[in-house]
């Protein structure tokens, strides 16, 4: 086992997908997708509905089986669920059961901290996401900005070297998302980790992430990958309006529609990306 | 009508206030609702309680009037019942029959709890146990319990043994059932939670699966406990006559109605009693469950 040095890791590769291919039936969701992660970077990956970008978060989860190639997490082979890998999920994926202290204290718990051990993280993550106040509530009973709080604390809380994000902002408002950006990136600085962030958001994607890769649908494949040339720390409202963030935008959006002939974004966007993504293939 | 004409005019009187005096207004709009508000919330709850004593209330005068002028060995009128009650709890035999009763419940129930609980969560944990458990639960579960009562008492004998052993059939079902469909019905996405944490199998069962089948088990208890009330009196029936089921079926046999209808009230009390608790443990330990609003 390779120890991670927080900082120190970053020149390190965290993640390496090779030829991943994933299929149901005679359908390929994933199609040869190389992806690398630098250690302690933030990829976004983006693409349309059904491009195969919340499976390939699964498949370095551990959740799901690959048909074809390989997934290295700090030039380990997969095998299964790692606990170097920690997922924050789309639903929060919180138990109805445990208050959100506990909920937070979950990973901890589980994978054996001393009681004293889980107690002075599981307060510090709440502190540090802004639960206090609310550790004792249950998740029925707080806003779902809250509950993803309490997602990201739990997750963040087992100091994992990947930490897998699945969309996890798309079920809360949109001031309730830039305020959650903002906890996240704050987090981040002092947690740092390699980070995978599923989004369908182009914005969301710029204004986290180091790296970018776009995929199309049908089957799933890497369009492009993208460096984000904005320095850290960002504020979301002052880099909304830099050149760089909309140049960027706009390469993105119309990477992700360059064929889409006016239809609204959706199923005819699917199409459009489905039958060019032979060419797609851009460096 | 007035009032409905008198509302009609404070909103008017309101509207027209708010432009001029907006002060005034204020006074107009805030006086009257929040008394009115609460007191037709206040009212409402009243008159359901009204309309249930009511209720009761009737029935029992209907009662006492149609009973007093029947044959007293078909039915007694409810102040005769009352008085019967006083009687035998005065001499002891109510509380004797309660506590023989309750003590042969509460070990039966106790025992069909936990094995109706084990046997569930270990049917819906082993795939091996559900295909060979089924086509028994399906037999069982479609044979009235009851036929095997005389079976228990050849196998038990006629004490206690026998009517635990009842109580115990009659209240292991609803629990078996429950718990096997709460702890086989977890959400897939809690179970990958628990995968992604690398929870071991036992993990996984402490903090996901046996939590998430809690709601069902406290409904299946509420299930259970009309089954080993049922269970309990049959039991006794069938079995040595103490206990609430004995002096029914003593008093029957002696045509003493009044005293039959002692057990039988005692038995609804009982009931309630129970029903209240199950109750009371949702509210505390299944709060987050969409399952226990359903009641």
């Amino acid at each position: 086992m390779r120890s991670s040095g927080g900082v120190a890791v970053s020149s390190e590769l965290a993640v390496q997908c090779s030829g991943v291919t994933k299929r149901f039936g005679a359908q390929a969701i994933l199609d040869a997708v190389d992806l690398t992660i630098r250690g302690g970077s933030f990829l976004s990956v983006i693409g349309p509905s059904g491009c195969g970008k919340t499976t390939l978060l699964r498949v370095i989860a551990g959740l799901a089986d690959i048909d074809g190639g390989e997934v290295l997490v700090h030039d380990e082979r997969l095998r299964g669920p790692s606990r170097r890998c920690a997922v924050v999920f789309q639903n929060y994926g919180l138990f109805p059961w445990k208050s959100l202290y506990n909920n937070v204290a979950f990973g901890l718990v589980v994978q054996g901290e001393s009681k004293a051990a889980v107690r002075e993280k599981t307060e510090y993550f709440i502190d540090l996401v802004g639960l206090r106040g609310h550790e004792h509530k249950f998740p029925y009973e707080v806003s779902g900005g809250m509950q993803q709080r309490a997602g990201l604390a739990r997750a963040f809380a087992v100091s994992p070297e990947v930490l897998l994000m699945d969309e996890p902002f798309a079920a809360v408002d949109a001031q309730t998302r830039e305020s959650l950006h903002a906890e996240l990136l704050r987090i981040w600085e002092h947690h740092r980790c390699s980070v995978l962030f599923v989004t369908h958001s182009i914005e969301e994607a710029i204004v986290l992430s180091d790296d970018i890769v776009v995929m199309s649908a049908n089957p799933g494949r890497v369009l492009a990958r993208f460096t984000v040339p904005l320095p850290r720390p960002r504020r979301e409202e002052e880099i909304v309006n830099e050149p760089a963030f909309t140049s960027l935008r706009r390469e993105i959006w119309s990477l992700l529609h360059h064929r889409d002939r006016g239809g609204s974004p959706g199923a005819s966007d699917l199409a459009a990306l489905a039958s060019n993504a032979g060419e797609g293939d851009r460096p | 009508m007035s009032g409905v004409a008198s509302e009609r005019a404070a909103k008017v009187g309101k509207g027209v206030a708010s432009m001029a005096h907006p002060e005034r207004a204020e006074g107009q709009a805030v006086d009257p609702r929040p008394p009115n508000g609460a007191g037709s919330r206040l009212s409402r709850r009243h008159a359901k309680w009204l309309v249930r004593a009511g209720a009761i209330a009737a029935f029992l005068v209907a009662w006492q009037v149609y009973g007093e002028h029947v044959n007293a060995i078909l039915l007694v009128p409810p102040t005769a019942i009352v008085g019967q009650f006083g009687t035998m709890l005065r001499d002891g035999v109510l509380l004797n029959a309660l506590g023989a009763s309750l003590e042969a419940l509460v070990i039966g129930f106790g025992g069909g709890l936990v094995a109706g609980v084990t046997l569930g969560v270990i049917w819906a944990r082993f795939a091996v146990v559900d295909w060979a458990i089924q086509p028994f639960v399906s037999a069982l579960w479609s044979t009235p319990l009851i036929a095997l009562v005389p079976l228990y008492v050849l196998w038990f004998g006629f004490g206690l043994l026998a009517q635990v052993m009842i109580i115990a059939s009659f209240t292991f079902f609803p629990i078996l059932l429950n718990t096997y469909q709460g702890a086989s019905s977890v959400d897939q996405a809690l179970l990958e939670v628990a995968r992604t944490y690398g929870c071991t199998n036992w993990q996984t069962w402490k903090h996901v699966t046996i939590p998430s089948a809690i709601p069902y088990i406290l409904a299946g208890l509420n299930v259970a406990i009309g089954h080993a009330l049922t269970g309990m009196i049959i039991a006794e029936f069938y079995t040595n006559a103490v206990g609430l089921g004995g002096i029914v079926l003593k008093s029957a046999d002696t045509f003493q109605t009044a005293r039959m209808f002692v057990p039988i009230v005692t038995l609804m009390l009982l009931g309630i009693v129970t029903i209240g608790s199950t109750r009371r443990l949702k509210s505390r330990f299944a709060k987050w469950s969409t399952l226990s609003e359903q009641k």
